[in-house]
């Protein structure tokens, strides 16, 4: 089957409507995104459907579980019975989103035009029932394929991970469970949403081993000298030295790309469609030297004590570190260091001492299968961040005391945790937290090298949230906070209760509400297109052509219609280039309401 | 020409091991696969080799990895390691000599093995003993491949059920006692098959859970798995993120959530858990036995649509234990199974009201206290995989586990807790027809504690010493309390396992949380219990009975190290010694067959040396003693195997400290 799973799209040509924009005073939302809590007041309006198989017309999905999730955040569910068929009732007039999930089946959205595409707001008014909404669910794709080690025997036990290019590698592409080998090697992801994905093995030889392996002829050999030996059984009083035998070498098990390529660059990718199943998506392990890095932490104010380790793969090659070297001789007060069975690749070493002053090293190794001896790493005083909070906002402040909050810096989405097997850590960077004072000023101690994003956990009452993190002019909510060296002095942290809204409607030329489309803004600077970004992002009309993006921050943006939208491209800083030369210029102030209508052009 | 071989070595175990029953002698192992630091021995003039097998085909078995170590279960300090070659042999050479040497065999494909077991068999292997110049040329290896078990699961129209759990149930002997224990869980793939693998030959039972999950309406899916949004979204980086349950209304209190096991026809039918090939009840299933490296094909479960009643109640009890309680109906004989064990399990609101929705109509058992336990059986993983989620609202505040002593290897217990002392409980019968229950009272019982002290027979023995692996390095202690168990007698998990303290300076100890049933005393790291003395009876052999309704106090016990010992040389018909093989003694009264709880100072099991010599400790009695060519897999310790093994045995009667030399005649016991 050859569905639409590709990379084309239509770009319209957006002319500004009956613009009105009007900077509305400030709004004040109240906390209740995500509460959950109570379930909405009692309404008389309702919503009844039936759930199909798209691929097999009129065909009802049965057992699917329709979720209805109301402006406000709260959800409610139903089964659909055996003809596919559900109902919400008891419901108040709003705007709703309404879901399908099925396991092995892509989630339909209401409204979206393809699996896998973002749906539309059903619009219910107050005492309406709005009957036959129909919902199209998708069987999901199939990848299989088996894991051989290189001698073609099975693999058994190997996790697998399939994603999408655009994507950070997740072990859970396929949400119905964790991909792991079964005892022939094989494996079947199901489930999948049409689309392209890397397929990579990644074997867990963190507990692997070495061993001689000697041949056959060898094994002849000692044995014949042990008949000469122990017949009579008496030992010679100097025993003949005994034939060189081979000295052990290392290997260990390299993450492998389908078909077999640890480079990213050379992957094979899978493209699959709605429902197709792709067998002999295979991987052959190869096994790889392994190599000892050893060395000293040096400290230049003598010795210390509760000297932590780590290494770190580059992520770049490899789908994951979860190969890891091992870390066999731990530093006491002499500093002496021990990692084996580290395959090829390039790598970090961190050396850190929290206390009584927190100090760090970082040394870059390259391991090509031989063995590293000398690595000095020497211990400098640790960096920190330091700066004030400035509230923006009404009413009461988030809360009576700012000493009661907490800044973190966490490795950003896509990096990665920073957990830790054998002294090996996965990702980069190592979370730090530090407490405000009373009057707002705070300072965070102990980073190392890496890249975060400062986060502040706030109550939910009274809608207070991070607005920004301003660091000589530039906000690291939006773009990379990086440490190298040194240490980072007066940021200023914004919190705001202030909330924008982005609003309008999407007509056709001729004035009709423009259903079929996607409404996308994201940043007007380029810098801000990082995956997963604040400033980026996708909606769809409701059933009047009216759409809602809420809490962008204050800033420039582009606005953009677009007729199919892969909700992965958003991640792609490319595919976002592509929209830009049509996109409207949107201005949002802070707590702003903006209102755009957008009419699109023939 | 050196061809790589890596391997994988599957478990990672750090602890603490209290060797054999003397205090004083505790050792600390790390099982470490390649981690593990040489011994620095000097280089010795012995040699030891054979060759590694297929058990099933005979033929040799190439590329797989043999340790030779000087700790039997732990295989460290390593000596050497090499690979075998295309004729499965290996060689050993440089050996020092000694008596403590062990190998063991590990390759991808098949349960480890060892010189002395049968593959993962319910022994840890053979010593080797070498002298100075000698070559020890039979230390040959069995390996043997896990058997599989494969097939679908369909709903009553045919459809295959996708991406539901579906786990092996194996039945083991604890305690002299078969138990229902949890096995190794897979998922059901988009044609609804499943393949359940790494399995020992034994008994087993398969089933697919369905737990009808009652929560508060309106409950958020984050807050119904304990989790902040923080938190599920380091978990989804992780690719660990559990699945979310979808809530269900059922009326303006209550909601079904839904989602991690079967999805229900309706909110007025549901799946009942289900056992091959269509049971809803233990005894109603069909036991499958399969092989080693066998496929056991066809072993299709279909599940039914059954009509379900609600049952609504209160539950009686002290406020800190209702607080996050969550009730569970479980079906007849899963009792000692944890949670995803149940038909239906119910979240205590305000007041201990509680409501449980779209239950199957059905007899259960109806299960609230603040710990669950269970015992799992995995013999190629870690205990984890033998978990199903937390029930939805459950707040978990700690779980742990641990191994048992005497159980067949690979057994252990896990254990999960909510906040706070479970002081108390109820495990009430209720059966639901279609009127359901609209007002159930359940009251909670108080457990019981037993207390006492410990009298040292033949004087104290120094304080346990320990080596704890921690991050920073091993760091060496001296104990100053060591746990005291009470076991189950009859090994029932739904009893729990409650542990409490012995404290060395004091020689007082405590225990609390007995339910109702018969428990017996363990304090693991002393020497052996010779008696028990409440209120002028010794029930050391009879246990406590939490029926009683009342804690048991000064309670004293007696340990000793004055066990008899019987050793001697194993020999075959013809009087030659025979290597290698397992030698066990039990007594002859029947009566002390089962019910023994974990530490059954009576019945024991020691493995002769390369040479066929062997050493059991053992209390003063009267037992029956031989050597055996092949023990059960699923336990040996029950009237079943014991009765064959009686049949035509020696009888040994030992008096305390009495030392006792016999050669005994290797038997095959079928």
């Amino acid at each position: 089957m050859t569905a639409a799973t590709g990379r084309s799209r239509t770009i319209l040509a957006v002319m500004l409507g009956a613009a009105t924009l009007c900077h509305a005073p400030v709004v004040v939302q109240g906390g209740h995104r995500g509460e959950g809590g109570q379930r909405g007041p009692q309404g008389t309006s309702a919503v009844e459907g039936v759930v199909l198989i798209a691929e097999a017309a009129q065909v009802p999905a049965r057992r699917a579980i329709v979720t209805l999730e109301s402006e406000t955040g709260s959800a409610q569910s139903v089964i659909t019975d055996d003809s596919g068929r559900f109902a919400f009732t008891g419901l108040v007039a709003g705007r709703y989103g309404l879901r399908a999930s099925r396991a092995g089946f892509v989630d339909a959205e209401y409204g979206a035009a393809r699996p896998g595409r973002i749906g539309r707001r059903l619009s219910v008014g107050a005492g309406q029932v709005v009957r036959d909404v129909s919902l199209y669910m998708a069987p999901g794709a199939v990848i299989t394929g088996r894991v051989t080690h290189d001698t073609g025997e099975p693999a058994p036990g190997v996790p697998i991970l399939v994603f999408r290019p655009s994507q950070a590698p997740s072990l859970l592409a396929s949400r119905d469970s964790r991909i792991v080998t079964d005892d022939q090697g094989a494996y079947r992801a199901f489930g999948l949403a049409p689309g392209r994905y890397f397929v990579a093995a990644v074997p867990a030889s963190e507990l692997g081993g070495e061993a001689r392996a000697p041949a056959s002829a060898e094994i002849d050999r000692i044995f014949q000298e042990l008949r000469q030996r122990t017949n009579p059984p008496v030992m010679p009083a100097n025993p003949t030295p005994e034939p060189a035998r081979e000295s052990p070498r290392k290997f260990t098990w390299a993450p492998l790309y389908h078909p077999g390529t640890p480079n990213r660059a050379l992957a094979q990718v899978v493209d699959v469609g709605i429902g197709e199943e792709r067998a002999g998506v295979d991987v052959a392990l190869v096994a790889v030297p392994a190599a000892h890095v050893q060395g000293v932490v040096v400290n230049p104010g003598g010795p210390v004590e509760g000297i932590q380790v780590s290494i770190a793969g580059s992520m770049a090659p490899t789908p994951s570190s979860l190969n890891a070297p091992i870390l066999t001789e731990r530093p006491g007060p002499d500093g002496r260091f021990r990692y084996t069975n580290v395959p090829p690749g390039d790598y970090t070493l961190t050396a850190r001492v929290l206390r009584p002053e927190p100090l760090f090293a970082t040394a870059e190794v390259t391991v090509d299968g031989r063995d590293i001896d000398a690595v000095t790493l020497t211990l400098q005083p640790a960096m920190t961040f330091s700066g004030h909070a400035e509230l923006v906002g009404d009413g009461p402040p988030p809360v009576d005391d700012l000493a009661k909050l907490r800044l973190s810096l966490q490795p950003p989405p896509g990096l990665g945790g920073s957990s830790s097997l054998n002294g090996t850590s996965f990702g980069r960077s190592f979370p730090a937290a530090g407490q405000f004072a009373a009057d707002g000023t705070f300072e965070v101690r102990g980073i190392l090298p890496g890249e975060y994003r400062p986060t502040v956990t706030l109550p939910s009452a009274g809608g207070w949230w991070l607005r920004s993190v301003i660091i000589g002019g530039r906000d690291v909510l939006d773009t990379p906070l990086i440490f190298r060296a040194t240490s980072v002095t007066g940021a200023v942290l914004t919190f705001t209760n202030r909330r924008s809204q982005l609003s309008g409607r999407l007509l056709s030329s001729e004035g009709q509400p423009a259903l079929d489309y996607h409404v996308v803004v994201v940043s007007a600077d380029r810098e801000h297109w990082l995956p997963r970004a604040r400033r980026t992002r996708a909606t769809r009309p409701d059933t009047e052509g009216g759409f809602v993006v809420s809490d962008l921050p204050a800033g420039s943006y582009l606005l953009v219609a677009l007729d199919d939208l892969d909700p992965a491209d958003l991640d792609d800083p490319a595919f976002l280039a592509t929209l830009a030369p049509g996109g409207i210029p949107i201005e949002i102030a802070d707590g702003a309401s903006v209102v755009q209508d957008v009419r699109i052009a023939r | 020409m050196i061809r790589p071989v890596v391997f994988l070595v599957l478990t990672v175990a750090v602890g603490i091991v209290h060797e054999g029953g003397a205090a004083g002698r505790q050792v600390v192992v790390v099982n470490s696969g390649g981690l593990a630091p040489t011994a620095p021995r000097p280089p010795g003039t012995s040699a030891i080799s054979g060759v590694v097998r297929d058990g099933t085909t005979g033929r040799p078995v190439t590329g797989a990895v043999v340790t030779l170590s000087t700790h039997a279960r732990l295989r460290t300090p390593t000596v050497d390691r090499m690979a075998t070659d295309s004729e499965g042999r290996f060689v050993f050479t440089k050996v020092a000599a000694g008596d403590d040497y062990h190998l063991h065999v590990a390759r991808i494909g098949y349960f480890d093995g060892g010189y002395g077991r049968e593959g993962p068999g319910p022994t840890t292997g053979a010593a080797v003993v070498v002298a100075d110049g000698q070559w020890f040329d039979r230390a040959d290896v069995e390996l043997w491949k896990p058997g599989a078990v494969t097939g679908r699961v369909i709903d009553e129209a045919g459809e295959p059920l996708v991406g539901v759990p579906v786990r092996a149930l194996p039945l083991i002997m604890l305690a002299g006692v078969e138990h229902v224990v949890a096995g190794l869980i897979t998922t059901t793939d988009d044609r609804g098959a499943y393949r359940l693998t790494g399995l020992v030959p034994g008994r087993y039972l398969v089933q697919v859970p369905s737990v009808q999950a009652a929560v508060p309406a309106g409950s958020a899916p984050l807050e119904l798995v304990g989790l902040t949004r923080a938190q599920y979204e380091n978990a989804e980086r992780a690719g660990r993120a559990p699945t979310l349950p979808a809530t269900i209304g059922v009326d303006a209190g209550v909601a079904l959530a839904v989602g991690q096991y079967l999805t229900p026809p309706g909110a007025a039918r549901a799946y009942a858990p289900t056992l091959y090939p269509s049971a809803r009840s233990i005894s109603a299933a069909v036991v499958i036995e399969p092989e080693y490296g066998r496929d056991l094909t066809g072993i299709d479960i279909r599940v039914e649509p059954v009509a379900t009643a609600r049952v609504s109640g209160q539950v009686v009890g002290p406020p800190d234990q209702l607080a996050g309680l969550v009730l569970r109906l479980v079906p007849p004989g899963s009792e000692g199974l944890a949670y995803g064990a149940e038909a239906a399990t119910a979240v205590v609101g305000a007041g201990g009201r509680f409501s449980f929705v779209n239950v199957p109509l059905g007899t259960y058992t109806l299960m609230a206290g603040r710990s669950v336990m269970q015992y799992h059986y995995t013999p190629m993983g870690n205990n984890l995989q033998a978990t199903l989620p937390d029930p939805p609202g459950f707040s978990r505040s700690g779980m742990g586990a641990g191994s048992i002593p005497s159980a067949p290897p690979s057994v252990g217990y896990g254990y999960v807790t909510s906040r706070g002392e479970e002081t108390t409980w109820a495990q009430v019968p209720v059966a639901v027809d279609a009127g359901g229950h609209d007002n159930l009272i359940i009251e909670l019982r108080p457990t019981v504690t037993v207390r006492g002290r410990v009298i040292w027979e033949g004087g104290e023995a120094e304080p346990p010493r320990f080596t704890r692996i921690t991050p920073t390095g091993p760091v060496a202690g001296i104990a100053e309390r060591l746990p005291v168990y009470a076991d189950p007698a009859d090994g029932n998990a739904a009893l729990g396992l409650p542990r409490g303290d012995y404290t060395i300076a004091t020689k007082e100890f405590s225990v609390s949380g007995l339910k109702v049933g018969t428990y017996l005393l363990r304090i693991q790291g002393a020497p052996t219990i010779k008696s028990v003395t409440w209120n002028g009876r010794d029930l050391g052999e009879v246990g406590f009975d939490a029926a009683a309704g009342h804690d048991f106090n000064d309670v004293v016990v007696t340990v000793t190290n004055r066990l008899a010992t019987i050793g001697g040389v194993v020999r075959n018909a013809d009087g030659q010694a025979v290597p290698g093989s397992t030698v066990i003694a039990f007594p002859t009264d029947r009566r002390q067959w089962a019910r023994f709880g974990f530490a059954p100072s009576r019945l024991r099991a020691g493995v002769a040396d390369s040479g066929g010599a062997y050493e059991l400790s053992i209390p003063a009695g009267q037992y029956f003693v031989m050597a055996v060519d092949e023990l059960p897999l699923a336990g040996w310790q029950h009237a079943g195997f014991l009765a064959l093994a009686a049949a035509g045995a020696e009888m040994i009667r030992v008096d305390w400290t009495e030392q006792i030399t016999r050669d005994v005649v290797l038997r095959s016991i079928r």
